[in-house]
């Protein structure tokens, strides 16, 4: 798990789950290295297996965070199952997805 | 419920530590073996996802000294069928049929609703090793049994224990079947003990009214069933915290916790679980406070603190525990505990209930019988007087108070008018009342002077109202109707208002102490000459104090004008009589009298007017 500052987002990667055993990291290392110039957060899903309730509510959590200063947060790339999950829970509408490219 | 047997193909039982990163490593591993019964990869990731949200809550809610023991997941497949099964050793809970999204924004409260959304059934059982979550989800393709795993031999955690199905025969079949009835029996045992229990207690309950003594005992016996050492039970009280009811031993010095103390939660067990309505658990890895008022008894031991909580009003909080905290309670004692303090906040709360019921209706009877005293009080006829109309006025209030008013002929042929109101309500108040009428009569024997008949009347009532803070005020008047004046005398009371037939009012005042304040007080008396179509008027100040609905009081004024009205046109007492109700009814505009309302009315009639008879 790691992150990446260009301009003004920041990127995560290398996440191979978002579970309830690193959901905790995740948020900590967000926030440790959100600046304040950080408008957007990507977090690059694509190499993630599973995310479960607890890695929602990491997201969530950095979602409302970005939200306190007029941010978002963007989801890329999750697997098909990954993405039929945030539809289930309705989630899409709060997170922008953005598709595996095919 | 899941109630269709499989017919296995492949099972196989997964044991992991009780913490997040062994749910992690039993999800793949249950992940791999599900694949080789032949399951698509949509299958295994709904699976993935359902396991891991479920053993998340496995080590969540494990109880303090079940963490110890590993998370249990059990599967059965056959060629329609997934059946997952996850043991925990947590307090259990209630699966609801239906469970609903969290908002958008909460970060937590999915967990369930993705096991419920992709799984076709679920069931949860409580049982005393433990509880357990079932599963089923219909195959999407219907497989063909593969070759069994491999044997894994048990290690220890973080590694897993695989129980290999190698056959399809009746043996195993049977197995799995008794295994579920197995599942359900223990549930049902539990349900039962508890159930039985309750029974015992409620028909107990009949024969002991209270429940203090009732908690006490059953306590007891509820501790021998659990195998507790001890317990203490906490009942709250407005105003005054939790207070110790029933404890297994004597805990006399078990001082009340007050809600209001808001750092006592942060050394109390008790307090904790009563503020945050949540059961709060002990052991020696998150040992009790050495200023805890249990830490007498739970210092070295193992237990929990349950709020009783009924219609969302804290009844008590009720504590239980072991000396050693090695040998914590199993899922179905404790379930037992809380059923039963549950239960028992019912009966609390219903007894204390019924006794508000009780108090409520001894107060409407004692409201009756000093009405019914207040009744008998008031004269059943007033005195004829020639040329003059006497009426009188008794209203009372909700609470019933001691007002009163009495006339008759003295023996110089005078007529005493006499108007009092006793400090107080219900029935001390009307006995009062009907003691100062009792003494009334005997001082009118002893001297025709009101001033002389009060001294003594303060005199003679003095010792019983002083004994019981108690006073009344009083006016008396003794009319001479032949020469047309009165002597006046009153004790605390409001001046009496006269007005005459030209309209002028006068308010007649020659007031001392209210009779019970001073024994010794020597009242004084003045003499007044009636004016020409005169209308007298004694009342007390439940008339001037009447209140219309934004609390506003009538005063003085509007009864002076009406008085006034009533002389100038000299309707008679009747007449006016109505018109003074009617408008204190109409200042109150149905507000309910807070104070009985009386007054006596003497007016004098025209020349042309015949006298008669009037009843109050």
């Amino acid at each position: 798990m790691r992150t990446e500052k260009i301009g003004a987002t920041l990127l995560v990667t290398d996440l191979p789950t978002l579970t309830s055993d690193n959901s905790r990291a995740f948020k900590e290392l967000v926030r440790g290295s959100l600046g304040p110039e950080h408008t957007l957060v990507e977090v690059d899903l694509g190499a993630a297996r599973s995310v479960d309730s607890n890695g929602l509510g990491a997201l969530i959590s950095i979602h409302k965070t970005l939200c306190g200063r007029g941010g978002r947060v963007r989801l890329l790339h999750p697997t098909p199952l990954i993405a039929e999950m945030f539809q289930l829970l309705q989630l899409d509408k709060i997170f922008e997805i953005v598709p595996r490219p095919t | 419920m899941i109630e269709t047997p499989l017919l296995l193909v492949r099972k196989f039982a997964l044991e992991f530590p009780c913490e997040l990163t062994g749910v992690r490593e039993a999800c793949q591993r249950s992940r791999a073996e599900l694949a080789g019964a032949g399951l698509s990869e949509d299958e295994l990731g709904h699976w993935e996802l359902v396991l891991a949200e479920a053993g998340n809550n496995a080590v969540y809610y494990a109880l303090g000294w079940e963490k110890h023991r590993p998370v249990r997941f059990e599967f059965y497949v056959d060629a329609q069928w997934v059946e997952a099964r996850v043991q925990d050793h947590g307090p259990g809970f209630d699966l609801p049929d239906e469970v609903e999204l969290p908002p958008p924004d909460s970060e937590d409260g999915r967990g369930l609703f993705l096991i419920k959304t992709l799984t076709d059934e679920a069931a949860y059982y409580r049982g005393r090793g433990g509880n357990w979550l079932v599963l089923r989800k219909k195959r999407q393709t219907p497989g063909a049994p593969s070759a069994p795993p491999s044997d894994v031999a048990t290690v220890v955690a973080p590694a897993v224990v695989t129980v290999p199905v190698a056959d399809n025969g009746w043996t195993e079949k049977l197995a799995a079947s008794e295994s579920t009835l197995e599942l359900m029996t223990e549930e049902l045992a539990s349900a039962y003990e508890s159930l039985a229990t309750i029974f015992r207690f409620s028909a107990e309950l009949a024969d002991q009214p209270k429940p203090e003594e009732f908690a006490r005992k059953w306590l007891g016996e509820v501790s021998k069933i659990v195998a507790a050492d001890w317990f203490i039970l906490r009942l709250f009280e407005e105003g005054e915290g939790l207070k110790l009811v029933a404890s297994s031993m004597d805990m006399a010095g078990l001082e009340a916790l007050s809600l209001e103390n808001a750092g006592e939660a942060d050394v109390s067990l008790e307090m904790r679980a009563a503020s945050f309505r949540m059961d709060v658990w002990f052991d020696s890895a998150h040992p009790v406070a050495a200023v805890d008022p249990l830490a007498k008894l739970a210092r070295q031991g193992s237990g929990f603190s349950h709020p009783m909580v009924i219609n969302d009003r804290l009844v008590g909080v009720l504590s239980v525990g072991r000396h050693l905290s090695d040998t914590g309670f199993q899922a179905g004692q404790v379930n037992l505990i809380q059923t039963f303090a549950d239960f028992l906040g019912i009966q609390i709360r219903n007894t204390q209930f019924q006794q508000q019921q009780l108090q409520s209706k001894l107060t409407a009877r004692e409201l009756q019988i000093a009405a019914d005293i207040q009744r008998s009080l008031l004269p059943k006829q007033l005195p004829l007087v020639p040329g003059f109309q006497l009426v009188g006025h008794y209203q009372s209030a909700r609470q019933v108070g001691g007002d009163f008013y009495d006339a008759f002929e003295m023996k110089n042929g005078g007529l005493l008018l006499a108007i009092a109101d006793v400090m107080g309500k219900g029935v001390p108040a009307a006995m009062f009342a009907a003691i100062f009428r009792s003494q009334l009569r005997a001082a009118a024997e002893r001297s025709t002077s009101p001033a002389t008949m009060l001294t003594w009347l303060n005199r003679s009532l003095f010792a019983d109202l002083d004994q019981v803070e108690m006073f009344i005020t009083a006016e008396l008047v003794c009319f001479h109707p032949r020469d047309r004046t009165f002597l006046l005398s009153a004790a605390g009371h409001p001046p009496l208002i006269l007005a005459g037939r030209d309209g002028r009012l006068q308010a007649v005042e020659n007031s001392g102490l209210p009779l019970g304040v001073l024994a010794d007080t020597e009242y004084t008396e003045r003499t007044v000459t009636l004016p020409a179509g005169a209308n007298l008027l004694l009342f007390t100040d439940g008339l001037t104090e009447a209140r219309d609905p934004e609390g506003k009081l009538l005063w003085l004024g509007p009864l002076e004008k009406c008085l006034a009205q009533g002389a100038k046109t000299g309707q008679g007492a009747e007449a006016t009589k109505a018109a003074l109700i009617a408008l204190v009814e109409g200042h109150q505009q149905g507000v309910p009298p807070g104070d009985d309302q009386t007054f006596l009315l003497l007016a004098e009639l025209r020349p042309d007017a015949r006298p008669a008879i009037l009843t109050p």
